[in-house]
Parts: structure tokens; C-alpha cells; sequence
């Protein structure tokens, strides 16, 4: 039988995502902000093999501006595919239906499936569908993604081919169709049909440049003749005839009534206030952080930590609760060594496979929360609020407002975080966004934060993360101002962007976003995690001559295990490396966390997995100056953080840059800001203690390494500081003097802000000036 | 064709004043009359999300910072930045309470 293939297109955050799962009974992600999908999707509608749908990404025309719009066009054009679901958001018609115009250009039949029928009522509007498709030339069948209605007709339709075909409908005035009819009339001699010559015609008219070389000199005088009568140029008469027709359509088949304000409105009243914005996006974030971290987090993470490694107590909050368990991997370990085993395989069980999984699956609960939350924000539609209130600020160090949905999508996991940079227009604002999402934390580093935040500041840890989670935009922000400063050439950017209702998010699909993102953190705490405990157990029990260096009794009651670690091959490695951390990790010379922080290259869990098997289950234990010193603990945080990320995130930023320079200059940022910025925080640290000299085995206390380590640690961090503060001299501070200087010059508007604008505005009057010169001669009408 | 070029920023408009859609207040309603932009790219967007001759557009919202600016179009909102906007000439209509 032969697959027919089914594209899906229709605007952002019109519901194709969840029409096509609504469809094809395939679970993809759901939100609502315009540009969730980024790459085409493919799943076969219910109840056969036979048709095959594409989800697109969200596109207003088919000339596209952005990377994922480019994908929805190319589909369109070159897979030609045999049927377009064009779905349509009914409270947006206008705006829709100018998408639709082009889409039936196409050599392909087109189904308009208008979405959001369950929320027209509450709208005000009433659209007749048989009028409307009448008028189109175009069969109409009334949806809701959401609720289900009117799916099973949609599937009907399609399995039945009981659609309208194309028409191809006229849309434009007389003399422009007749313009458009001719240059499709010579570009039948030269296209195939697949190539879409109708769709050509009205491009080589607009004059795109990817059409151009479809035109000739003739068409080009034609096309010049039209525009001197309507006075405008070619690519502005086809759009507001298009424009035209779909509001006449509008005006005959929906009416609209007066509608009181509406609950968004009334919502933006108070998320889009002036004063209260700001704050509230701080208290959002700070409340999910206390909800995961904080409340969930102090509930579940001991009493986890007690199933696996056993317990005499546990603590909920700033309560102690008298907890005896044994503990899965204490009784594992007792039936190793009660059925003969040896000491070694019972460690490997009990200190290496279970307490490096579950140091890992013990932040599952809260993770499960921070999910949730995430999941809520995106399907709420005050993402793109965010973006909006925020934009101004962003756009000041050289970022757009758009850039804040990775920083947020990026909490939960880099990867989606560093693809929905794809919604970002602009190039340069685009790969510095790519570049900088994977400093905000994400789920994986979740662990660390949170096992060192309870250390700090105890039951209160949630207020670290959410310190962490803040200093992390602070950094992107100040490695975005370097950015902008290093490059000469300032490109004009801008914002446009679509601010969609609120919507109550579907439960449905946010529980089920997060059973996906859940399942995908099991399997990598059983597979990457399993298997990068195994090999870090190894190399922390066996010397360089392949004896046991563990410990020789299971008996936690003894006073000494037995064990010599600290002879073992990652401690012989980690000993080299760890004087160049003897200053991050506040005058501390600790391999293990020298060693489990270099893991997190491969997987950020990977660092708590790692210290728990270094310290044979119990980490605070194994690790004292954590708690000894809380600048060493917050600087473990920060070098965890702003480090280079884990492979996956790395594969990915590499594909979105596209460019190898581009990579390699993200790998060093990023490697610059982790050392310099722990070691910075870790001398605060160093020197609270008064500068004490570290212990470090074979060297005595008159150890010179360390002091060389330190010597080159303050040059290189001395280097790093000047260079932020000339970077904020020269962004904020002068530019403000020259300002004010030129304000009380011209003496028009007083002095900052007023005249700021005024400057502003007339270098955008002089190019505009300098384009319309030759325009319009006769501009004074009034 | 471009009436306010000439003119600075201007404050108060009522209705049937000329200015550019980033001069308008809260509420305050406009029909636009052109562009003068020079970023095809830019203006090639406006025109697709319906920013074209004649379109009655109504500030709605207007950023904590100032900027962006919201406002409402057929029958959807947009937002976009006060520099973009200072490129689309409108007319002013009134605002919503009829002044």
C-alpha cells in the first residue's frame, strides 16, 4: 500500500503539536510559546501504516526568518507532500487564514482544521464553517486539539478523501492576478508541476531572492508598472491583498462581539505590572525551588539515602526523626560476606554499585517537582511574558528577550535548552544564547547544588540552589556583555514575538512530560551511572600493580576499614591534578573531589556517584572540608556548574553552532569562567581560615608546590577581574558621561533618559530620511 | 505615504494626529498609514504578521522597562520593540473610551 505523506503547518502556538499527537496517539512536547517544535517530527495517523504526518515547526508565512521556519518551508516546497493539514487558531483568523492564502498556492490540497472551537465562545466569536469554506475553495472541519472534538472527523475525512481539491483561489486585484497568471504562464515551460509554479509565480513577482532567477527584464518592467499605481512595492502589494481577501473572508463569515476584559488581560495586569513584574518572576522561581529543593527535597532525600545505605536517623527540615533502617546496600553487603564472599565483592555491591546510583536516584523527588513546575510554566504561556518583560535588559548585553526560554528550558536539561535557541531570529544573539544556556543548572547538576546547598546553609539549601540558579544568569549575562564588546560590528536586532493567551495547562500532557523526562533520568542513572561507578570503583580499590587497596572489613563499627585508597591509580592521577584545585577547593588538597569534578565531563551526576564511592557511601563524612568550609562547598558548586557541560550537551551545542571555531571558543569560555570563578570564591574561602597550609602527603607543611599553584591562580584571576571591569567601565559608566554631556549640549529634553530617546530616534529618522529621499517626493500631505 | 518624518517624538497625541506607532499610549488606538523602514528582512515580517496599509492597531501593554510595547492586531497580540515601531506611521483613532 502507499504511504501518503501529511504535513502539518499552521502559526505558532496554533496546537499542531498537540493536533499530531491528538492524531498519530504519539506523545511529542506540548507548550505554549511559540516555537515548542523545532524539527519536523513523523508519526503515522491511527489505524493504519498507511498515512504518514509531519509536524512542522510554527511558521506566519512561507518566507521564513528564522533556522525552524526554514525546515517548515523546505518541507512545504520540496517534499510536495500529497495533503497540508493546515491548522488554524479560530481566535486568530486574520492572521491565519494569511498563511493559508499561501499554502494554497501549492500543488497540494489543503484541509483547514480550525482549532480552539471549545474557546470561541468565551471569545465573543461565532464563525459560520460552511460559509467558510465556501469561500476558500477549501474544506473546513471545526477541532479542538484539546479536547478531542472533532478529531475522529479530521481522521474520517482523510482516510476517505473527502476533501475539496485545490482550486487555487484568486486572491489578488485584477491587474496584479493578471501580472501573476502571465509569469506562471512562463514558468509552466520551464517548471514541473512538483515545483509548485503557482507559488513561484507570486515569489518571482515579490522579486525573492531565492526565485530570482526565474525572472526576466520584461516581468521586471511589469512588476515596476504595478507598483508606480499603487505606490507601494511589490512584496507590500501582495501581502496586503492577501491581507485584503482574508478580511473580507473575515467580515463575511465571523462576528466578533464586545467582550469584557479578559482573564489574561486582567493576569498581565499584575505579571506585567511595572513595579511588580520583576519580582514575581524572582518569586516564581524561588518558590519552585523551594518546593523541589527545598520542601520535597528535605523530605525525601535522607529517607531515600536511608533505603539504600541504611540509617540510624533521619532529618526532615530542621527535624531529627529516628529512623533504624539497614539499608539495601548494608544487607547486600552482610549476604555477600554471610555466603562466603570476600570483602572486596561485598565493597563493589554496597560502596561501589549502589551507593553511586542511588547518591544519584536519591534527588528523583525533587527532580520529579522541578519537572512538573517547568512544565506548568511552559504550557502556561507566561514564558513568553518573561521574554518580554525581559527583553529590554537582555538586549543591553547583547542578547534578545527570547533567549531567556533556553535559560529556562535549560533548567531541566541543556540539550532541548540549547535546540529552542533556535528561536532566537538574530545569528549572533542566537550562538551566544547556545553558548551560555548550558551555565544555567540543569537537572543533573541538580544533585550537587542540592547535596552542598543543605551543607551551607542548613534547611535552607533551597535558598542556595535558587542563589546558584541567579548567579548562573549573572555570569551569562556578564560573558554576554564581553561578547558584545569583543565584536566590532553592532547589528540591529529586534523582537518580534506573539504574546499568546494564559492557558490552564493540560494536566495530561504535563504529568506525561514529566514520566518522560523522569524515565530518560532512570536509565541514565542505570546505564552511564551503573557503568561509571563500576570503572570508578576499580580505579579507586586497585593500585598500579593490580592489588586490593579497599577496605578489608565491612564491619562499620570498626574503627579502621582497613582501607589505603589513597594508594589506588585515580587517587595517583587526581593527586597531580588536585594542586591546581588547592585554591578552588578553599586551600584544600583533596583528590577525590579533584577527580569526581573532572567526571562531570562525561555526566554531572556522575560527580555525586563519584564522591559517593570515593567515600564509601557517606560523602560529608568523606569529604569534611564541605562543611568545614562553606566557600570551598560553594565553590565546588560553581566549578561544577560553569564547567564544560556533559557530552550530550556538548554534541548539541555543536550542531546548533555549526561552526568548529564557534565550539572550540564555547569550550574555553566556558573552562575560563569555571576555574577562575571557583578559585576566586575558593581564596575567599582559603583565606577565612587564614591562609592555613594544606596537608599534603609526602610534602610536609613547607609545601612550595601549592604556593606555585596559588601564584599562578591570583595572576591569571587578577587577569580575568580587570578585564569584567573594564568591560563594565566601558558598557555602562562612559558611555553614560558622553551621554550626558551631548543631553546638556542640545538642552531639548532634559538630561538622561529623554534625551537618550531623542538620539535614538533621530538616527532612526536619518536612515530612514536617507531611504525615502528618493521615494516620496511629495511627503507633506498634512 | 510618510507624513511624520519630520517631527521628533511626540508626546499627547489625539485624535487624528500623525505620529509613529511608538508614540502612542496605553490604550490608545491607530490606523497605520506606512513604513519607512530599511530592513527588508524586518519589514518583510511586519507585513506577514499583519502589519500592513490600513490595520487598526491598539496599544495593549506596554513592558515594566518600557520597552517592549504589546499591541493587539487582528484580533491577536504582538510585541515588539519601540525602535521597530518607530518606523510605522500611523494616524491615531482614539483610545478605547472614545477620546
Amino acid at each position: 500500500m502507499d504511504t501518503r505523506t501529511i504535513g502539518l503547518v499552521g502559526n505558532q502556538n496554533a496546537g499542531k503539536t498537540t493536533l499530531f499527537n491528538a492524531l498519530t496517539g504519539m506523545n511529542a512536547t506540548v507548550g505554549n510559546w511559540p516555537g515548542v517544535t523545532i524539527e519536523r517530527k513523523e508519526g503515522y495517523i491511527k489505524g493504519g501504516q498507511d498515512l504518514m504526518l509531519v509536524d512542522t515547526p510554527g511558521v506566519y508565512s512561507l518566507s521564513p526568518y528564522t533556522d525552524e521556519e526554514k525546515v517548515t518551508r523546505k518541507f512545504c516546497l520540496d517534499t510536495h507532500p500529497d495533503l497540508i493539514i493546515n491548522i488554524i487558531d479560530a481566535t486568530a483568523l486574520e492572521r491565519s487564514l494569511y498563511l493559508t492564502t499561501q499554502l494554497a498556492e501549492l500543488n497540494s490540497d489543503v484541509i483547514v482544521a480550525l482549532n480552539m472551537a471549545d474557546i470561541l465562545e468565551q471569545n465573543g466569536i461565532t464563525i459560520d464553517t460552511e460559509k467558510l469554506s465556501s469561500l476558500l475553495g477549501l474544506t473546513v472541519i471545526r477541532i479542538s486539539a484539546k479536547t478531542g472534538q472533532g478529531i475522529d472527523q479530521l481522521i474520517k475525512t482523510i482516510r476517505e478523501n473527502k476533501y475539496l481539491r485545490n482550486s487555487h483561489l484568486k486572491i489578488y486585484a485584477e491587474d496584479v492576478q493578471k501580472e501573476i497568471d502571465h509569469i506562471e504562464g512562463d514558468l509552466n515551460h520551464e517548471l514541473e508541476e512538483a515545483h509548485n509554479p503557482k507559488f513561484a509565480a507570486v515569489k518571482v513577482f515579490e522579486r525573492d531572492p531565492y526565485f530570482h532567477a526565474l525572472s526576466n527584464s520584461s516581468t521586471e518592467s511589469e512588476v515596476k508598472a504595478i507598483e508606480t499605481t499603487y505606490d507601494m512595492d511589490a512584496e507590500q502589494i501582495i501581502a496586503d491583498q492577501r491581507y485584503d481577501f482574508v478580511t473580507k473572508i473575515k467580515s463575511e463569515c465571523c462576528t466578533e462581539k464586545e467582550m469584557p476584559e479578559s482573564l489574561t488581560d486582567k493576569l498581565d495586569k499584575v505579571f506585567l505590572n511595572k513595579w511588580a513584574a520583576i519580582p514575581l518572576f524572582i518569586l516564581i522561581m524561588a518558590f519552585v525551588y523551594f518546593l523541589s529543593v527545598g520542601l520535597v527535597g528535605s523530605l525525601t532525600s535522607d529517607f531515600i539515602n536511608a533505603l539504600f545505605n541504611g540509617s540510624e536517623s533521619i532529618s526532615i527540615l530542621q527535624w531529627e526523626i529516628p529512623f533504624s533502617f539497614k539499608g539495601l546496600g548494608p544487607f547486600l553487603g552482610e549476604k555477600i560476606l554471610q555466603a562466603g564472599g570476600s570483602v572486596w565483592a561485598a565493597d563493589l555491591i554496597q560502596n561501589g554499585l549502589i551507593a553511586g546510583v542511588a547518591s544519584v536516584i536519591n534527588f528523583l523527588p525533587q527532580l520529579i517537582v522541578l519537572f512538573y513546575c517547568m512544565a506548568f510554566l511552559e504550557a502556561s504561556g507566561y514564558m513568553n511574558r518573561i521574554a518580554f518583560f525581559l527583553d529590554k535588559i537582555f538586549k543591553k548585553f547583547g542578547l534578545s528577550g527570547k533567549s531567556i526560554i533556553p535559560f529556562i528550558v535549560g533548567s531541566g536539561c541543556s540539550v532541548p535548552g540549547v535546540m529552542s535557541a533556535r528561536t532566537v531570529e538574530n545569528e549572533r544573539e542566537r550562538n551566544l544564547t547556545i553558548v551560555l544556556t548550558p551555565f544555567i543548572p540543569c537537572s543533573a547538576k541538580l544533585p550537587i547544588i542540592a547535596l552542598l546547598s543543605s551543607v551551607i546553609f542548613p534547611g535552607f539549601g533551597w535558598v542556595v540552589s535558587l542563589s546558584v540558579y541567579f548567579l548562573a544568569i549573572c555570569i551569562i549575562l556578564l560573558t554576554a556583555l564581553i561578547a558584545k564588546h569583543l565584536r566590532k560590528n553592532q547589528e540591529e536586532t529586534s523582537f518580534i514575538s506573539e504574546l499568546p493567551s494564559y492557558k490552564w495547562p493540560s494536566q495530561y500532557y504535563a504529568w506525561r512530560e514529566v514520566f518522560d523526562k523522569t524515565v530518560s533520568f532512570i536509565k541514565r542513572a542505570g546505564t552511564v551511572i551503573f557503568i561509571c561507578s563500576f570503572f570508578v570503583w576499580v580505579l579507586t580499590r586497585f593500585n598500579w600493580a593490580w592489588q586490593y587497596v579497599g577496605p578489608t572489613t565491612m564491619d562499620p563499627s570498626a574503627s579502621n576499614d582497613g582501607s589505603n585508597i589513597g594508594a589506588s591509580m585515580l587517587a595517583g592521577v587526581g593527586k597531580v591534578l588536585a594542586f591546581l584545585f588547592i585554591p578552588a577547593w578553599g586551600g584544600n588538597y583533596s583528590w577525590g573531589a579533584t577527580v569526581s569534578a573532572l567526571q562531570g565531563l562525561i555526566a554531572k551526576e556522575q560527580v555525586v556517584s563519584s564522591l559517593s564511592v570515593i567515600a564509601g557511601g557517606d560523602i560529608l563524612a568523606g569529604f569534611p572540608f564541605f562543611s568545614g568550609n562553606h566557600f570551598a562547598a560553594y565553590s565546588f558548586i560553581c566549578f561544577n556548574l560553569f564547567s564544560v557541560p556533559c557530552f550530550g550537551a556538548l554534541a548539541a551545542m555543536k550542531k546548533e553552532l555549526g561552526s568548529k571555531k564557534a565550539f572550540a571558543q564555547a569550550i574555553g569560555v566556558e573552562l575560563l569562567w569555571s576555574y577562575s570563578l571557583s578559585t576566586l570564591i575558593g581564596l575567599i574561602g582559603w583565606s577565612a581560615t587564614g591562609w592555613k597550609t594544606p596537608e599534603i602527603e609526602g610534602f610536609g607543611n613547607n609545601a612550595g608546590a601549592y604556593v606555585v599553584a596559588t601564584w599562578l591562580d591570583g595572576i591569571l584571576l587578577t587577569i580575568v577581574l580587570l578585564l569584567v571591569l573594564a568591560v563594565i567601565f566601558f558598557s555602562f559608566i562612559r558611555p553614560r558621561l558622553s551621554r550626558n554631556k551631548a543631553a546638556c549640549g542640545c538642552g531639548e529634553e532634559g538630561h538622561s533618559k529623554g534625551a537618550r530617546l531623542l538620539k535614538d530616534y533621530h538616527q532612526a529618522q536619518e536612515k530612514a530620511a536617507k531611504k525615502n529621499s528618493e521615494k516620496c517626493p511629495n511627503c507633506d500631505k498634512k | 505615504m510618510s507624513i511624520p518624518d519630520e517631527h521628533p517624538r511626540r508626546l499627547n497625541l489625539k485624535a487624528g494626529d500623525y505620529g509613529h506607532l511608538s508614540d502612542l499610549k496605553r490604550g490608545q488606538k491607530a490606523i497605520v498609514i506606512d513604513f519607512h523602514n530599511d530592513n527588508a528582512a524586518l519589514r518583510r515580517h511586519l507585513l506577514d504578521m499583519g502589519i500592513t496599509k490600513g490595520v487598526v492597531v491598539e496599544v495593549k501593554k506596554i513592558a515594566p522597562l518600557g520597552d517592549p510595547v504589546d499591541i493587539k492586531l487582528r484580533g491577536y497580540e504582538l510585541a515588539l520593540r519601540r525602535i521597530d515601531m518607530m518606523g510605522i506611521d500611523i494616524q491615531v483613532l482614539g483610545d478605547r473610551y472614545g477620546h
